[in-house]
This record gives C-alpha cells, sequence and structure tokens, in this order.
C-alpha cells in the first residue's frame, strides 16, 4: 500500500471532487447550516468524524459479511441503518463522557443522519473497490473537503446577507450563484493534483 | 374534489423542489440531460408509492417511538428494490444515475411525504399524494435537466439541436452550471409570481418538513 | 415499562424480517437477469473489438497484470481480448482491448467510466487512434487538461501488451 496513492486519494476527495462543490452531495446541510463561520466549522467536524466512523464500520461488513454470503443486496439498507445507529450511539457517548464537546457538536449530530455524503462515501468506497486504507483516506479527504466548503461559504454568506440584490434574487438564487462560483473556483484545483502526481 | 387536490398538489401549489427546496442533491446531480431527469423521477416516484403505501397501512402498527426507524428500514427496501429493477431491466440508466440511485434512500422528500402525510392518512390519500409529489419532483428535475442539456450540450433528450449544437456552454452541463440554473429557474419563479411561489424564503432546517425526521431521528 | 419496550422493538424487527425477505425474493428473481444481461454485454463488446471471431475461450494464466480483469482469446486464434480495469480521476475506468497476433491492437473501447464530463470527454472520444498501434504506442499524447485520465488509459492499455507478451511467453 504506497503512501503516496493515499494522499492523492485524499487531496481528490477533498478538494477535486469535493463532495458540495463538485459531486452534488450534502446539499441540503451545506445551504442550511452555512450561515455562520462557527455553526459551518461545528457541523463540518462532526460530517468528518462521522464519515470516519461510518466508513470503519461499513467496510469491514461489507467485505467480511455481505460479500462472503452473497448478500450484497442489502447494502443501502445496511449501511443507512447503520449510520442512523452510529449517530445514536456517538451523540448518547459524546453527551455522557464528553459535554463540552457536546454543547458544540451536539445539534448537528442528527442532522447528519439523513446527510446523503455520509451514505454516499461509505456506497463509493465499495464501488470504487478501494482498500481499508483507502476507504479511510477517502472518508478523511471527503468530511475535511466538506467542512472546507462550509468554512469558506459561510464567510462569503455572511457578506452576500448584507447585500441588495434584485427582489427575485434575493435569498436562494443569490446563494445558489455565489455557491455556483466557488464550485468553478474548485475547478482550479483540478491542475495543482496533475502537477503533485501527473 | 378533495382527492383531485391532493393529487395536484404535489405538482404545482407544494411542489417539493420548486416550493419547498427538498431534495436538492438529486435535483441538481443528475440535471445533465433530460432522460436522466424522467429516470431519476421515476425511480424515486417508486419509492414514494411504495414507502407511502406501506406506511400508511402499517401506521397504526407501527409505535411512535420507533416510527423513523420503521421509516427507514422501509424506505432503504424500496430503494434497493428499484436498484435491482433498473440494474436488471434499464442498465445504460443505472450506470449513468450512478451512486445517486442508492442515494434516494437519503432523500428527504420521501421522508418528510412518510412523516407528514402517510402516517396520518388513508393508502388512497397516500398514492394520490405520492404520485402528485413524485410527478412534482420529476417536472422539477426535468425542467432543470432540459435547460442544462439545452444549453450546456446542444442536445435534447439525446438528439442534437440544429443551430445551437456548436453554441453550446459546456459550463452547464458541469457543476457549476447546476446551481447557476437552478438559481435562475427559482428567481424567474420569484418573479412570475411576485415572489409568492417559493415558500422558503430562507433555506434553514427550522422550515423544513423533514425538520421533525432529522431532530428527532434514529433509534430512539 | 417493560412492556411499552418490546413492542416498538417487535413491530421493528418484523418490519425488518418482511423487507428483507422481500429483497431476498427481489434478488432471486432479478439476479439472473442481471447476470445474464451482463454476460451478453460482455461478448457483444467483444464481438464489437474482434468482430469475425466464431468464440472466445477465457484465459487462466497467472502472474498477469493485476488491472487485468479478464484476458480471452479467440477460438480461432486471431487475437487476444483483455478487460482492463485502472484507477482514473474519479474511480474506475473499464475497458476493453483487442490485440492480434501481430502484436497490434485491433480495436480499445471503454466499458464503463465516471471521469469529469467535458473535460476527460476528449480521451474517450480519440480511442481510434489506437487502432493498429503496436506496444510501443508511437504518437499517443495526454489530453491537455485531462493527464490523470489520460495516463490511466495508457497504461491500461499498456498492462495490456504486458498481459498479452505474457501469454505469447507461455504458449510458445
Amino acid at each position: 500500500m504506497d503512501f503516496k496513492a493515499l494522499v492523492a486519494i485524499i487531496i481528490g476527495s477533498a478538494l477535486i471532487n469535493n463532495f458540495v462543490l463538485r459531486q452534488f452531495l450534502g446539499i441540503c446541510p451545506f445551504l442550511g447550516v452555512s450561515k455562520e463561520i462557527k455553526n459551518s466549522a461545528g457541523m463540518g467536524i462532526s460530517v468528518v468524524f462521522v464519515m470516519l466512523l461510518a466508513t470503519a464500520v461499513t467496510w469491514p461488513i461489507q467485505t467480511f459479511v455481505l460479500e462472503r454470503f452473497g448478500l450484497g443486496y442489502l447494502q443501502t439498507l445496511l449501511f443507512i441503518l447503520i449510520i442512523a445507529t452510529l449517530v445514536q450511539f456517538v451523540e448518547i457517548a459524546v453527551k455522557k463522557f464528553i459535554p463540552a464537546l457536546y454543547s458544540a457538536l451536539g445539534v448537528y449530530l442528527p442532522l447528519i443522519t439523513t446527510n446523503c455524503a455520509i451514505l454516499g462515501v461509505t456506497i463509493a468506497n465499495i464501488k470504487n473497490s478501494y482498500t481499508f486504507a483507502q476507504s479511510m483516506a477517502h472518508a478523511l479527504g471527503g468530511g475535511l473537503g466538506f467542512l472546507l466548503a462550509m468554512v469558506v461559504f459561510s464567510g462569503i454568506r455572511e457578506h452576500t446577507e448584507n447585500t441588495d440584490p434584485p427582489p427575485s434574487f434575493r435569498g436562494l438564487p443569490l446563494t445558489l450563484i455565489s455557491v455556483s462560483i466557488l464550485s468553478l473556483a474548485f475547478f482550479g484545483f483540478s491542475g495543482v493534483s496533475e502537477g503533485l502526481f501527473g | 374534489m378533495k382527492k383531485l387536490s391532493i393529487l395536484t398538489k404535489g405538482i404545482f401549489k407544494e411542489n417539493p423542489v420548486l416550493v419547498f427546496l427538498l431534495g436538492l442533491c438529486p435535483t441538481l446531480a443528475v440535471s445533465t440531460q433530460a432522460s436522466n431527469a424522467i429516470g431519476m423521477g421515476a425511480a424515486t416516484t417508486f419509492v414514494l408509492l411504495g414507502s407511502n403505501i406501506a406506511i400508511s397501512l402499517c401506521r397504526r402498527a407501527i409505535p411512535d417511538k420507533v416510527r423513523i426507524p420503521c421509516y427507514i428500514v422501509l424506505i432503504a427496501g424500496f430503494v434497493t428494490l428499484i436498484q435491482m429493477i433498473v440494474e436488471a431491466y434499464a442498465y445504460p440508466l443505472y450506470m449513468s444515475l450512478g451512486i445517486f440511485l442508492p442515494l434516494i434512500a437519503c432523500n428527504c422528500i420521501v421522508f418528510a411525504r412518510a412523516e407528514v402525510f402517510a402516517n396520518k392518512n388513508t393508502v388512497i390519500d397516500s398514492i394520490l399524494d405520492a404520485v402528485g409529489m413524485g410527478a412534482g419532483f420529476t417536472l422539477a428535475l426535468f425542467a432543470v435537466a432540459s435547460l442544462r442539456e439545452i444549453f450546456g450540450s446542444g442536445t435534447w433528450y439525446g438528439l442534437a439541436i440544429p443551430g445551437l449544437s456548436s453554441y453550446n456552454v459546456p459550463l452547464l452541463a458541469m457543476a457549476p452550471g447546476g446551481f447557476i440554473v437552478f438559481a435562475v429557474l427559482i428567481a424567474i419563479l420569484n418573479k412570475v409570481s411576485n415572489g409568492k411561489a417559493v415558500k422558503k424564503k430562507e433555506f434553514g432546517c427550522a422550515g423544513c418538513p423533514s425538520a421533525s425526521v432529522c431532530g428527532k431521528g434514529g433509534a430512539r | 415499562m417493560k412492556k411499552d419496550f418490546i413492542a416498538p422493538i417487535l413491530a421493528l424487527a418484523v418490519i425488518c424480517a418482511v423487507i428483507a425477505g422481500a429483497l431476498a425474493a427481489g434478488n432471486a428473481v432479478t439476479l439472473p437477469i442481471i447476470q445474464s444481461a451482463s454476460d451478453a454485454r460482455a461478448l457483444s463488446a467483444m464481438e464489437r473489438v474482434i468482430p469475425n471471431a466464431d468464440a472466445f475461450v477465457q484465459l487462466e494464466t497467472d502472474n498477469l497484470p493485476k488491472t487485468i480483469a479478464e484476458a480471452y482469446i479467440t477460438s480461432n486464434n486471431t487475437g487476444y481480448i483483455f478487460i482492463v480495469s485502472v484507477n482514473g480521476y474519479g474511480g474506475e475506468i473499464r475497458l476493453i482491448c483487442a490485440i492480434g497476433t501481430d502484436g497490434r491492437i485491433i480495436k480499445t473501447e471503454t466499458l464503463a467510466e465516471t471521469e469529469t464530463k467535458g473535460i476527460a470527454t476528449p480521451v474517450f472520444e480519440r480511442e481510434h487512434l489506437y487502432i493498429g498501434m503496436d506496444s510501443s504506442l508511437n504518437g499517443i499524447d495526454a489530453v491537455s487538461g485531462a493527464t490523470i485520465t489520460s495516463n490511466a488509459y495508457k497504461n491500461g492499455i499498456l498492462d495490456a501488451f504486458e498481459a498479452y507478451e505474457i501469454i505469447k511467453g507461455a504458449q510458445a
């Protein structure tokens, strides 16, 4: 397992194939929670955490249980249940053992259950036939990319909130157009990766 | 008359995508081609129909405490079924929808209809509601996809449009184009209806019909 | 207290069991269709790259490059077919590459890819350039802006040539 390939996966999933800006995964929490930098950082960190945890659980289950017994068709069902249960356990555990962290992240955890980026990353790991290390790198990169996109965008959004666009564009249309420009900006990263790994 | 309004409200007055801004991920992601939009719309409608029927049938049998996990299981089950059907009978569609086919399981339109409508209404009403909402979702998806395909690739439903195919804007078929086209569509709706059409002025979780699902979600 | 614990769990378990059963049934019905359709697709892809073969025989050779998913030889010895799976920019690229007994490419085709639309598309539109190439692949340049996809494609073809040499060596 060479290290370079892992770094390439992390950079690739964080910057180039950014979940929100390029693959349209997790748009709802992205638009819903990106109003303030503080909240969006909290949400982003929770997503990184849950993505890593979900991958660490779903990958072995897929490889050692579902594939071994020819139950591949239960993938979607089982993964979404695992993620929902996992989020609950994490919430309970964090609440009990690290109250400080809970007060910072607690409100975002339940929102993650219906975040398609989490289910997306676990299914994509299997689809791309990644190894365990590669899957974890993919989850880490994807989560960090989500965090980055959220924080950068909430910074932009704090400014667009105070502008005075034509009435029809007020609210969501303006927000979406800002996302579009940010997404365009992320296209620049494709060149970077070619320089690094080409 | 009341039945008819259950059916039609999903298409116009309460269109899940354009009015309530639900299910944006698939709307933006698979809307590069009109044919994909129809396929995704049909698949989602199937899941909606299945989950609405199942949930309204079992609404008295499902204890309130575990209703969210039950919905998750039922919805994911129907998603897996449609995955199998599409892979067996519509392989090209299966390839072009890719990961967004299993991700119907996370589509908040399906959750919202289960929580807001199906668990309070009869089977017949739930079927009408599912068909209406499915049609509304498909219609919105089809509108975005048509705009993106016509101006982004110069084709429509795979057919080249004479005169446009050499002046296409590839950007619209790529990720940023999805956001722009949807933004303009919402802005036009705002303009036409004097700001009345789009119910949710702000995009926040509080106003989301599935907020109760997310907020109280999981196996509690 | 105990009672209102059991009923919800029972209901959830019943629903899970029913759904799992339904899925198993659905799987039993669709799996043969999915498999025969995928076999038919594989055969028609092989017939597209080598049209005049009467049958394809799968080869089980060790030590092939690990990107070679499957290797075939036509029953009348006109050429070899390799199904190659390489990692591109956005996941797996699955190619089919037919190499004639003279060591030149008969035809290549892409079976599946999830590369960036628009940017990487030219790579797949230039597949015809590979026809007639030998293992040096002279004159195949990367598409600018899509170097990773181009290189993945090219490396896949080179792996097919490597497999070709190994199989030829084993047969000699």
